[in-house]
């Protein structure tokens, strides 16, 4: 992919410098979640970007596995070699133990709590890989170390984007923030 | 992206006509196969239980009538293959997982999951309806076949128990294969009518989970509805 990465919304630019950790400061309603998502993949393809909500995103129909491999299949419908050794590894990083991580895997989000709700959100991310990843504020605790490791090695390429509906265009600690710009007007 | 995803029926042709495509994608198979599972063996035992007394009523009907048992059987194979198991068959899928298909759509679009299938660039309409659309006609035609077997075994028992099956072989040689035909045939379009409409009531839902009930008791009604509609216009073929 090729930086810095412009994506036009019609009357807005955004302009992303490279990968890293960026925060968008926006009192827009949630329909500039929909734009951006919709211009990204039309420059950037499907697969190229991801979106994570506060709650992890998970659909309450499927056992968490299902939701965790849902995005990277339907993206790359090719058999991905060592996908249970990957997420395994991963879950093993965030803390959990073999056991801890069948009962993870194997259960509905209602039965999950709200952080492990937001691990598999996270572990369905790295498992796609993106260019750029949209996220909400609340998914990225500061505090969690494991899971901030892990970003940085397996999105080490990609650009992590939080929207911040608060407008607060400072954001998290280590975020630099962006901000939408409006596009040229020529007048007749 | 959708702003709203809901069903409209010009995109869901699209995606039907597409469906080949979506046969490679993992997570849309597995929604087709968890479909032909929930409509076409879940639902086995009672339309097995339905096709062994409605066979039974019926030689003992025409039995009543003065017909010898293997005009019993031979009437009994014609009404089966025309109307009788594919049209019970429907009216078993349309009362049993018309409701369910239609309450989880409900479900995933008033908690908003349709809309994060989009944001996760997934097409509601390829990944929820076009599986579960193939899922119950593959489910119909298995069971309107389970249903003809059943029926036509049983009511060979029930009409002759000593010959029960060289009777049933022979009636079944001046069978037309036309009568087969139609009843797959009858049993593909319901099987699609249901689904279709099933899915369009549940993801017409909006607002709140108090439209889900709502959702399911218009699939029911309205998949039934579709379903005589279709056999009222086979008549004359």
């Amino acid at each position: 992919m090729n930086w810095p990465l412009r994506i036009n919304t019609g009357n807005y630019r955004l302009e992303i410098p490279g990968p890293g950790r960026y925060v968008l400061g926006t009192d827009a309603d949630a329909g500039v979640i929909d734009t951006l998502l919709a211009a990204a993949r039309a420059q950037l393809g499907d697969a190229a970007v991801g979106w994570l909500p506060e709650d992890g995103g998970l659909l309450s129909n499927l056992p968490a596995w299902e939701n965790l491999v849902l995005a990277r299949q339907w993206h790359a419908p090719a058999t991905v070699p060592g996908l249970e050794t990957s997420i395994a590894g991963w879950c093993a990083r965030l803390g959990h133990d073999a056991t801890g991580t069948a009962r993870l895997l194997a259960s509905p989000p209602a039965q999950l709590a709200d952080d492990e709700r937001r691990q598999v959100g996270w572990l369905r991310q790295l498992l796609l890989r993106p260019r750029l990843l949209l996220l909400e504020c609340a998914v990225l605790p500061p505090v969690d170390a494991p899971l901030h490791a892990l970003i940085d090695d397996v999105l080490a390429d990609a650009a992590l984007l939080v929207i911040d509906a608060a407008s607060d265009a400072r954001g998290p600690a280590g975020f630099a923030a962006l901000s939408f710009q409006q596009t040229e007007v020529v007048l007749p | 992206m959708e702003r709203s995803p809901h069903f409209r029926w010009r995109d869901t042709v699209a995606a039907l006509a597409h469906a080949g495509i979506l046969w490679r994608r993992e997570p849309a198979r597995r929604v087709y196969f968890k479909q032909v599972y929930f409509s076409g063996l879940q639902s086995l035992p009672l339309v097995l239980l339905v096709a062994v007394a409605v066979s039974g009523i019926l030689v003992g009907q025409l039995r009543d009538f003065g017909q010898a048992p293997r005009e019993a059987i031979a009437v009994l194979l014609r009404i089966t293959l025309d109307e009788i198991a594919p049209l019970l068959t429907a009216f078993l899928v349309a009362a049993r997982s018309a409701p369910a298909m239609a309450s989880e759509l409900a479900t995933l679009q008033a908690s908003g999951e349709v809309r994060l299938l989009a944001r996760l660039g997934i097409p509601p309409l390829q990944y929820l309806v076009v599986p579960r659309v193939f899922g119950m006609v593959s489910g119909c035609l298995l069971l309107s076949i389970y249903f003809a077997i059943t029926a036509a075994l049983t009511g060979s028992l029930f009409a002759a128990p000593s010959h029960a099956f060289g009777t049933l072989l022979q009636v079944g040689e001046t069978l037309a294969a036309g009568a087969i035909i139609e009843c797959m045939l009858k049993s593909l379009l319901f099987g699609a009518a249901i689904a279709l409409v099933a899915c369009h009531t549940g993801l017409a839902a909006r607002g709140s989970y108090t439209e889900v009930p709502i959702a399911a008791s218009r699939a029911v009604v309205r998949g039934l509805a579709c379903v005589l509609l279709i056999d009222l216009l086979m008549v004359p073929l």
